[in-house]
């Protein structure tokens, strides 16, 4: 990656949250640089920490409970954690902005759409009155609310709208950084759709670096440039979008993935990720996956971290034994149906959930094409044992 | 043998202050003993009110239910409660659904007493073998629903559902607010539990996906009316509706190699309260014509396949490919009404565009663009001014969220959703 060009930059972040005595891990040494005008999609389950670090760039978590016990974050340079009150108010003002994933509540039922888009650029910009409501109406359009509905309250639009609006206040001070925690979730797939390509041409206009928390691989594989898998308040894989959807490399990514019923075409039954994410109160020692990790060896439950190894150049991964064999990780809706069985040449992979992959295993990889899980059978993302895969 | 459920024109209407909302109007169909049937559509559809109104949460206001053959419409204090044990429901969202004053072990426990069914010590055995049917760990027999994760309180919801060995389930949104790696196996739950007991299973979802996976046949819902119900296959290997290959389209796909083509609709959903007798879907759709004002039935375009759509309907008569039988209606009257325009055969050659969709994106022209066939159609969609046509109704649509759209007309990316944004799909 060219340093030149890198926005955003997160080092080592902890972030803990304390609650009635408890202390709760959400944020364990997070790190990922970010280049001007790239989009990162963070993917995780829920509780893995997903918003917690998107809300600790702008400095937006409440204190207490939460608590940035350490780690740099550098936009354009500067560090955000070590920024007076001033200055941190002018970057939110100038440099970013955020989407939430409720527009129910991210908008101020008592004042009239146009008025809040205004306020933001009255906010953050100096420009006459007549102006402001000038350039607010332009916003509003821009994202398809006509000129007519300006003085309109939230109560009077549809979910679909609201978030447009969201959208519109978030763009409306064209913001260098543009972190949107699951915009979409909310809404239905068609208006999804909708809001999907308002961001992405608010993109190319702007060249706007966005942060795309989701839940949803799909809307990863369409959005985003890079992407970093979470997993108990760290990075467990990390890498350009074809690294992560062709050579998933991590057991707990290569489950997610596995979990989708759109990945399972043709076959009956899925095949989930065994067991529960940890307690954020009490993550496993060693590697946090390990206690549903078909994979894990008796390395990976003792206490040392486990290493963040790049297997390609710009491909990262937190785990001992890595999938290395070609995987392709193909879905949808593109009329794909599994050419080959996964695991064809099973036997030659582990045989049970506790023996770690022996050397002959990414040999073997290499030799099964796409949509082959390479060298393990599926079965070993299933529940319990590690049968072959008839 | 008598089909699981049987619906026919059912209605289901609420008043509100503005008038009456259409929630599920003249929905007609069918469920297969052991079969799944999955529901889909966008919030406010109809599809919960649906399911809701089939087992008798809500009363229909028009139209008939059978369940194995007999008739359900209207039952009295006893025989509901004879259906109840038949049919049940499970609840998207197991944080309400469960009462936070009982433990897993009374929650379950609490249909089988009510049947009076059991004594008391085959009712301690039920209840361990509903728990272990559904996986629920012994340990969490005296936990209350609030020290249990998601998941492990959907199967807690399923294990009181299953409790009385009902033959039919509404499953509504029950694995939507779940993580995937937990949503997968509450999939896997469900279908082993079809496997082994022959349940009939009623699935709503708006997860595309997960209907996909789990349904034997799809039902495609908009603005309280079935426009599409096919074999799930089917639907997916062909969408003759606009509406479901624009939701189909929607759906983001994982293969980064193969992006779907993305069909970007107009608006929103429009409002279902006092709707115009045409079709419903008309202000967003790419392809409107006039036709479309009149009522559109649901019809068997091909085995099996039944879309409410003239213009799909006229497409594949046009090719002469398809057996024509009304479904629960007479013949449509939608067509009563070309006559009086005198271009019939025009008619049955309009379009030549594939359903599969795409070809709204040549804009400028009429659907028909290009055609040979089109004659006077050319018009039709081109700029869609109702008042040029004697159509008989009024056509001026009420102001609806999606203002912006009461012209149908040719899919146009520049008038699209996103205005000075949206080209289509090309990002």
């Amino acid at each position: 990656m060219d340093a030149s060009k890198i926005h955003l930059s997160v080092r080592d972040l902890v972030v803990e949250y304390t609650s009635g005595g408890d202390t709760i891990h959400a944020v364990n040494g997070v790190s990922f640089d970010l280049e001007k005008g790239k989009s990162l999609g963070i993917v995780g389950e829920t509780g893995a920490g997903k918003t917690t670090i998107a809300k600790s760039i702008p400095r937006l978590l409440q204190s207490p409970p939460a608590h940035i016990r350490s780690g740099e974050i550098y936009l354009d340079g500067e560090d955000i954690l070590q920024m007076s009150g001033d200055k941190l108010l002018d970057i939110r003002r100038r440099k970013i902005s955020m989407i939430f994933q409720d527009p129910m509540t991210a908008l101020n039922p008592t004042m009239t759409i146009g008025a809040q888009v205004a306020e933001v650029l009255r906010l953050h910009e100096s420009m006459s009155r007549h102006d402001i409501e000038k350039a607010a109406a332009e916003m509003l359009s821009r994202v398809g609310i006509m000129e007519d509905r300006y003085n309109e309250f939230p109560f009077q639009f549809s979910g679909g709208m609201k978030q447009r609006v969201v959208i519109a206040m978030a763009l409306a001070c064209r913001p260098d950084l543009l972190l949107a925690d699951e915009p979409t979730t909310a809404l239905d797939v068609t208006i999804q759709a909708q809001m999907l390509d308002i961001i992405s041409h608010m993109r190319d206009k702007f060249d706007t670096t966005l942060i795309l928390i989701t839940h949803d691989l799909g809307i990863v594989a369409e959005n985003c440039d890079v992407v970093a898998v979470v997993y108990a308040g760290k990075v467990i894989e990390y890498g350009s979008r074809e690294d992560i959807f062709d050579h998933p490399s991590h057991p707990y990514t290569l489950g997610l993935f596995r979990s989708l019923p759109s990945f399972a075409l043709g076959e009956r039954r899925l095949h989930p990720i065994a067991g529960m994410p940890p307690d954020p109160r009490y993550i496993p020692e060693g590697c946090a996956f390990h206690p549903r990790c078909p994979r894990a060896a008796y390395a990976c439950k003792t206490g040392h971290e486990v290493a963040n190894r790049e297997l390609s150049p710009g491909h990262f991964c937190r785990c001992m034994f890595p999938e290395t064999g070609g995987v392709s990780v193909r879905g949808g809706f593109g009329g794909h149906t599994p050419d080959q069985p996964p695991g064809g040449v099973d036997t030659a992979g582990p045989g049970g959930p506790n023996r770690p992959p022996s050397d002959q295993t990414a040999a073997v990889g290499e030799d099964t094409g796409p949509g082959g899980l390479a060298g393990h059978a599926p079965d070993q993302f299933a529940e319990g044992g590690g049968a072959s895969h008839a | 043998m008598p089909s699981m459920i049987e619906v026919k024109n059912l209605k289901k209407h609420f008043k509100v202050p503005h008038g009456v909302l259409h929630a599920v109007d003249d929905v007609s169909f069918k469920i297969e003993k052991g079969t799944t049937i999955g529901i889909v559509g966008e919030s406010g559809c109809g599809k919960s009110t649906l399911g809701r109104t089939i087992i008798h949460l809500l009363e229909s206001t028009d139209g008939e239910i059978y369940h194995n053959g007999e008739d359900v419409t209207y039952l009295d204090k006893k025989q509901l409660r004879r259906y109840r044990e038949k049919v049940q429901l499970i609840f998207q969202d197991p944080y309400s659904s469960l009462n936070p004053r009982m433990t897993v072990d009374e929650i379950i426990r609490e249909p089988l007493k009510l049947s009076r069914r059991y004594t008391k010590t085959v009712l301690e055995e039920e209840v361990t073998k509903l728990m272990e049917l559904t996986g629920i760990e012994e340990r969490l027999r005296m936990a209350y629903p609030h020290e249990l994760d998601g998941g492990r309180r959907q199967r807690v919801g399923i294990a009181r559902a299953l409790a009385l060995n009902p033959d039919f389930i509404v499953c509504d949104e029950p694995v939507s607010a779940l993580d995937v790696s937990i949503q997968a196996q509450i999939l896997n739950l469900l279908m082993d539990i079809q496997e082994n007991t022959g349940l009939t299973l009623m699935f709503i979802t708006h997860d595309l996906s997960v209907v996909r996976h789990i349904s034997d046949e799809i039902a495609v819902m908009y603005l309280g009316q079935m426009v599409e119900l096919a074999k799930t296959e089917d639907l997916f290997n062909r969408q003759l509706h606009p509406y479901t290959q624009a939701l189909l389209s929607a759906v983001p796909s994982t293969d980064i190699h193969n992006p779907s083509q993305r069909i970007l609709l107009k608006g929103e959903l429009t409002s279902p309260i006092n709707p115009k007798p045409g079709c419903r879907f008309i202000s967003r759709c790419p392809y409107a014509s006039k036709h479309c004002h009149d009522p559109q039935a649901l019809e068997e375009l091909h085995p099996g396949h039944f879309v409410a759509c003239s213009r799909a309907a006229s497409e594949l008569l046009g090719d002469g490919d398809s057996d024509r039988s009304g479904h629960g209606h007479g013949p449509e009257s939608g067509h009563g009404h070309e006559s009086g325009h005198g271009h019939e055969g025009g008619h049955g050659h309009e379009g030549g565009h594939g359903p599969e969709g795409g070809h709204g994106h040549e804009s400028g022209h009429g659907p028909e663009g290009g055609h040979g066939h089109d004659g006077e159609h050319g018009h039709d969609g081109g700029h869609g001014h109702r008042s040029d046509h004697d159509t008989g109704h009024e056509y001026e649509e009420p102001r609806h969220n999606s203002e912006r759209h009461t012209h149908p007309g040719p899919y146009d990316p520049e008038l699209d959703g996103p205005v000075d944004t949206g080209k289509g799909d090309g990002r």
